[in-house]
């Protein structure tokens, strides 16, 4: 009789353990607390579990990492107001915790000489992050959504990995990203590459081919897109600029088949879902090319940490792929030009990278490109801070009181941003102009942009159901949600940029006098407009 | 060297970049200015000769991540635009640049050899050097210098500026405002001259030691020398530690990592407390005099290291004599009992105090400066207040070593360890900490006054932490290793809360803490009563002090054999977080103080002021005129409750009032005063009482607008 590995268990007992006394203690509070603040750790409770019990059955001992995480999101939960900002913290330490988790797990490398079914519990634990929205009523049908898909998932990246190594990480990895977590589609995926790539029997051409066959039928379930052919190919140089010239070895054939895939996804479903095929072969593609396939691996880590984070509580992205895109500088209001410069700027940044780890392999280390693209980014975000104009309490707008307006001093900005949200806006029809930005300059209007309902902005309440069977989603600007009392839907604000035009020659060195907000006339009275931030980008 | 030059190199550029595009209201200026020179500053410690890397490359990367994942968060937080930003940033680095300490502490481990040296190596200066000014501007620019340290700063300024320590010109003109941006007031009982100076009741020792940095960089370059000298006091503790455990390298790196990264060190660090330079000076005589115990010999260095820190003590706060002087017994018991130092350091030490005493006398016209003889008087003040006061330095929640640190916790099964081997520290820590902690004890104001935990008994930090070591011989037990886990998770995230948030680590003498009273607003219930205070004396005072006596050294040597996962001590600090809000529901409410906050108030306002002077020497309470009142949801323990109220009527018209009690809308009694400005106990009830009902105290009377009130101290429930 086989002995049970006790050893084994015991550790994974533990650390269980330790991940159900975090979530206890943020359940415990949530029953205990009063105010509005309990509704939302209720809910930070939840998915917190959801995300540190699988974990903890993936990740190897110690697990300091499972710990660490229950204890620091205890903390915030006890020290730091409601709203946003704790939101935000949770879903950062849950992503970095599994961040972490997954470092640990996949250093170990036990996937290549074995099916490592801890692969499973750690899809469960990626997909948690993703399904955010949905635990706020968790029902039965979170199973079929999100649990065993993502299991399913981890099980098809588990046997992939058992023949491509890591190169089935970066691509599950991808494919998560594009298809905005591991749910449904993104099983099929795996699931369909994963019986075409592990066939023991057949040449690797006939294996080849079915890997791209078998992904194909996924293209035919997604919707369909309004992206033009081209615009909807140039996200494939943003998520993996290094694995689109052809790889050395005899993976060409499964690069080759990447490029069919993303051709017919961009011709026939033109969104940035269809790409995940594709972004698949690339990834397994690269697994005879070690030094580009860490480069891949790291960009995809840092890309699916930005989705999850995206994709969590409070943002809630529906698409966090578009949002990706959207601070990659590809998102698809942009010009075709710019976005294809930013698609060649990442491809060109690859190669470079890739030649010079040929020469300096130290290079190419993880921790160096990690650290590199952080750096890079966060080079870009300090140097052009936003500067606020409206303090930390809302500004309403009504009928009663229709404007907001701030003066402007220094140099004159280039872009706006707004966060705002419509309350009693059942009656609008889609597209109506329901407020105008104006840029102000010696009492003239410089220039100005309406805000339309259903397209910029939307009612706060767009998420509940009676809501959104009325008036359909929120728009694309939704940005950060938060949690009424009622806790049966997600409030909803909204974030409008607006790119100003240059000034002209003749004002040059005049700075611009005034931003005014300003609700439409004629609109219903019971229809007010909260002004939540008004900045500057200069 | 490529090394260095890379780093240092990658260094300046990337914190004169930052320099010129952050703006100077960011709140996080300052530490992402440091933070490049932090990192190098670590890289440069790792790269030294012999050190390692602990827990491999997969650690450095994830750390490396970490900064670079808080670095963008930096970054895009304008873009975010989140509230509490900054804080919650200010936590994410103070966490990561603790975490990086302790690991890049623990690879320097190689350093120490297999006998500590008897001169450590300048890493185990620099390593907390970096950590504390790496935290410093975040922390000193949420919480301005406040008790005693604008004082000691303003002193700093008229040496510096004026070449005097003559205040009467700087308060007039209001050089303060430069220190913590508002006008100071001498404080109660400052002393003055003939000829209408005003002095500082501190002495010019610490001044005039900041004074050079001051007048160079102003207040933060006197709190950098701060820092210094705590970095110096974690070097010479590594050298003392030699006396004891020499054979012991690594396991007094561990406890000298917990002295030097954790709190309360930490917290004192940026600040101007005389306590840290005093422990340095003690710590130095120390070491010189235990070398007497090798070769008994009085050379001119033995001389000045024990002599010049004796002498420096008492010029330091005239308090300090306390120290001064059992380290001079020390010293005479280590060298073999000789009469030569002994008579030669007794006179000078004599000589010196005399000299102090007549200079206070002709200077201040008080010898003792603002104190009187009277309050040295031991025996007059009560066995039990000496009682309360030593516990309270340990144990009290809002000013005692515990509840600022968990992990020191660790010193009960210590102590008792050092008592069962009558190890040698022993005898030093009880000759030299005994005689000042039984005097400071004994003191009303034994909890530092208005400064973070552990004050007066700080000069005892460091041999409580060379105390740990034979303790941390057995730390591969089940239990040690549970305890240490969950006490050392406990105490950095407590940390990480006091970086964040500096304020909380000063609490009100009103026997709660801030982060008591914020977890009890939070849950509508009486939390506070489950942590001990001294202060304010209650069951969970003494229960949680024998509990924590009994059980911490019990689960320390228990089991004995079977190892375990560090990991699940944090369980165990789960647990204990969630059986706070369970507890503190659950447990029927035998007593309200009603100005706590976890009672909501309509109207009315504390008694005395919170920032009320010595304010323990009053009752305190809330007080409620004329419509207003204060509401609570007591914990039923029966079906009938009685009450009895402590509270005094202030009467500034004769229009009367009544007190109201109500359970929800229900009028229960009223009661009407009859004597005024005499506290009074009175009874009411008994009542039925129904569980989750509202327990209402108001205040009611004709009058058209508040004119009389009442002081409600506490009220005691009795259930039934």
């Amino acid at each position: 009789m086989r002995r049970l590995p006790t050893r084994a268990l015991r550790g994974r007992a533990s650390l269980v353990a330790i991940a159900a006394s975090g979530w206890l203690a943020l359940a415990v509070l949530a029953a205990h607390l009063r105010g509005e603040g309990a509704v939302e750790i209720g809910y930070l409770a939840r998915w917190a579990g959801a995300v540190l019990l699988p974990l903890a059955l993936a990740v190897p001992r110690p697990g300091l990492e499972i710990g660490a995480t229950a204890l620091l999101l205890n903390l915030v939960a006890w020290v730091v107001p409601p709203g946003p900002q704790r939101g935000a913290a949770f879903g950062a330490l849950l992503v970095a915790g599994v961040a972490v988790g997954a470092a640990r797990l996949l250093g170990c490398e036990t996937f290549r000489s074995r099916l490592d079914l801890r692969l499973v519990p750690l899809a469960v634990a990626v997909q948690a992050l993703f399904a955010a929205e949905r635990l706020l009523r968790p029902a039965a049908p979170l199973l079929w959504t999100d649990l065993a898909p993502a299991a399913a998932a981890g099980l098809a990246v588990a046997a992939l990995a058992g023949r491509y190594g890591a190169a089935a990480l970066a691509g599950g990895a991808l494919a998560a990203i594009a298809l905005g977590g591991l749910g449904p589609p993104a099983a099929a995926l795996l699931l369909l590459a994963a019986a075409a790539g592990t066939r023991s029997s057949g040449s690797p051409r006939l294996r080849a081919a079915l890997l791209v066959a078998a992904p194909a039928v996924l293209l035919a379930l997604l919707p369909r897109g309004e992206v033009a052919f081209l615009p909807a190919l140039l996200p494939l140089a943003l998520l993996a600029p290094a694995a689109l010239w052809p790889p050395p070895g005899g993976a060409r054939d499964l690069w080759a088949g990447g490029w069919l895939l993303a051709a017919a996804g961009a011709a026939l479903v033109g969104s940035p879902a269809a790409l995940a095929p594709a972004l698949l072969l690339f990834a397994l593609a690269l697994v005879d090319a070690p030094c580009r396939l860490r480069l891949s691996g790291v960009w995809s880590a840092w890309l699916l940490g930005a989705a999850a984070l995206a994709a969590g509580y409070p943002w809630l992205a529906g698409a966090p792929v578009e949002r990706l895109l959207a601070a990659l500088g590809s998102h698809q209001g942009a010009a075709l030009p710019f976005q294809l410069l930013a698609a060649a700027a990442a491809v060109a940044g690859a190669a470079a990278l890739a030649a010079a780890a040929a020469v300096w392999p130290a290079a190419a280390s993880p921790r160096r490109l990690a650290l590199g693209a952080a750096l890079l980014a966060a080079a870009l975000g300090f140097a052009r801070p936003e500067t606020p104009l409206l303090g930390p309490e809302p500004t309403i707008l009504t009928a009663e009181s229709p404007l907001w307006a701030a003066e402007l001093d220094g140099p004159p900005p280039r872009e706006v941003v707004v966060e705002v949200a419509l309350a009693g806006s059942g009656g609008l029809a889609s597209g109506a102009s329901v407020a105008r930005l104006e840029l102000a300059q010696g009492g003239a209007v410089a220039a100005e942009r309406p805000l339309l309902a259903g397209v910029d902005l939307a009612d706060w309440a767009a998420r509940r159901a009676d809501v959104a069977a009325q008036m359909g989603p929120p728009p694309g600007t939704a940005w950060i949600a938060w949690l009424p009392p009622e806790a049966t839907f997600f409030a909803q604000r909204y974030r409008i940029r607006w790119r100003l035009p240059p000034p002209p020659p003749a004002s040059a060195g005049a700075a611009p006098a005034a931003l005014r907000l300003h609700l439409e006339p004629g609109l219903p009275s019971e229809l007010t407009l909260a002004v939540h931030r008004v900045g500057v980008r200069r | 060297m490529r090394g260095p030059i890379v780093r240092w190199g990658a260094a300046a550029p990337s914190s004169l970049a930052l320099f010129t595009v952050l703006e100077a209201s960011d709140p996080l200026r300052g530490t992402l200015l440091l933070l490049p020179w932090v990192v190098a500053g670590l890289a440069e410690l790792r790269s030294l000769p012999g050190a390692r890397r602990a827990g491999g490359a997969l650690a450095g990367a994830i750390e490396a991540l970490s900064l670079a994942g808080l670095v963008l968060l930096a970054a895009s937080r304008s873009r975010l635009a989140l509230p509490l930003a900054p804080e919650l940033l200010a936590a994410g680095f103070a966490g990561w640049v603790l975490l990086a300490a302790l690991r890049c502490g623990i690879g320097l481990r190689p350093l120490l050899g297999r006998r500590l040296p008897r001169r450590p190596p300048v890493a185990f200066f620099l390593l907390p050097l970096l950590v504390y000014l790496a935290l410093q501007p975040w922390v000193t620019s949420r919480r301005l210098p406040d008790g005693d340290e604008p004082y000691y700063l303003l002193v700093a300024h008229s040496l510096a500026h004026d070449l005097d320590d003559d205040l009467a010109n700087n308060y007039a003109q209001g050089d303060s405002l430069g220190i913590v941006g508002r006008r100071l007031e001498p404080q109660p009982g400052d002393p003055t001259g003939s000829g209408g100076e005003l002095y500082s009741r501190h002495n010019l020792l610490l001044p005039l030691l900041l004074a050079p940095a001051y007048r160079w960089t102003g207040v933060a370059g006197a709190q950098a020398v701060m820092a210094l000298l705590a970095a110096a006091l974690c070097w010479t503790t590594l050298r003392l530690a030699r006396h004891y455990f020499r054979a012991r390298p690594g396991l007094v790196l561990a406890a000298w990592l917990v002295l030097a990264l954790l709190s309360p060190l930490l917290l004192y660090a940026p600040q101007v407390w005389v306590e840290v330079p005093a422990a340095l000076l003690s710590v130095i005589a120390l070491d010189h005099l235990l070398e007497l115990k090798y070769d008994r010999l009085w050379n001119r260095r033995r001389w000045l290291g024990v002599g010049m820190p004796l002498l420096l003590l008492p010029l330091l706060k005239i308090r300090f004599l306390l120290l001064a002087v059992p380290l001079l017994a020390l010293a005479w018991w280590h060298a073999g009992r000789p009469r030569k130092p002994l008579i030669v350091l007794g006179i000078a030490l004599a000589l010196l105090s005399g000299a102090m005493l007549a200079y206070n006398a002709h200077t201040y016209g008080n010898p003792l400066k603002i104190h009187s003889v009277a309050e040295l008087g031991l025996l007059g003040t009560p066995p039990a207040d000496y009682l309360l006061g030593g516990a309270g330095l340990l144990f009290d929640s809002g000013f005692g070593l515990f509840g600022a640190a968990p992990i020191w916790l660790l010193a009960l099964p210590a102590l008792a360890l050092l008592v069962a081997r009558r190890h040698p520290l022993l005898f030093d820590l009880a000759v030299f900490s005994l005689p000042y902690l039984l005097v400071v004890s004994g003191r009303r104001e034994w909890y530092g006054g208005w400064s973070p935990p552990f004050r007066y008994a700080l000069v005892a930090l460091p041999l409580l932490a060379l105390a740990l070591v034979p303790l941390l011989e057995q730390r591969r037990r089940l239990g040690a290793r549970w305890l240490a886990g969950g006490l050392g998770a406990a105490t950095l995230a407590l940390l990480v809360v006091w970086t964040a948030v500096p304020g909380w680590t000063y609490n009100f003498a009103d026997g709660r803490t801030l982060l008591l009273d914020h977890l009890g607003a939070l849950t509508g219930a009486d939390v506070a009563r489950l942590a001990p205070s001294m202060l304010r004396p209650r069951p969970a005072t003494w229960i949680v002090p024998l509990l924590l006596a009994a059980a911490v050294p019990a689960l320390w040597a228990w089991p004995r054999r079977r190892s375990g996962p560090v990991a699940g001590g944090v369980a165990f600090a789960l647990l204990a977080l969630a059986a706070l809000p369970l507890l503190a529901a659950r447990l029927p409410t035998r007593a309200v103080e009603l100005e706590d906050a976890w009672v909501a108030k309509a109207g009315g306002h504390p008694h005395p002021d919170r920032w009320q002077f010595d304010r323990t020497r009053f009752r305190g309470g809330w007080v409620l005129r004329e419509g207003e009142r204060v509401s609570l949801r007591p914990v039923a323990g029966g079906g009938e409750l009685s009450l009895a109220v402590e509270l005094e009527w202030v009467r500034n018209t004769p229009s009367p009032i009544a007190l109201e009690l109500r359970a929800g809308e229900r009028l229960l009694a009223t009661w009407r005063p009859s004597v005024p400005r005499r506290w009074e106990r009175v009874e009411l009830g008994p009542f039925p009482w129904r569980p989750g009902e509202e327990l209402v105290f108001a205040v009611t009377g004709p009058a058209p607008g508040p004119t009389n009130g009442l002081i409600l101290d506490r009220a005691e429930l009795t259930w039934r």
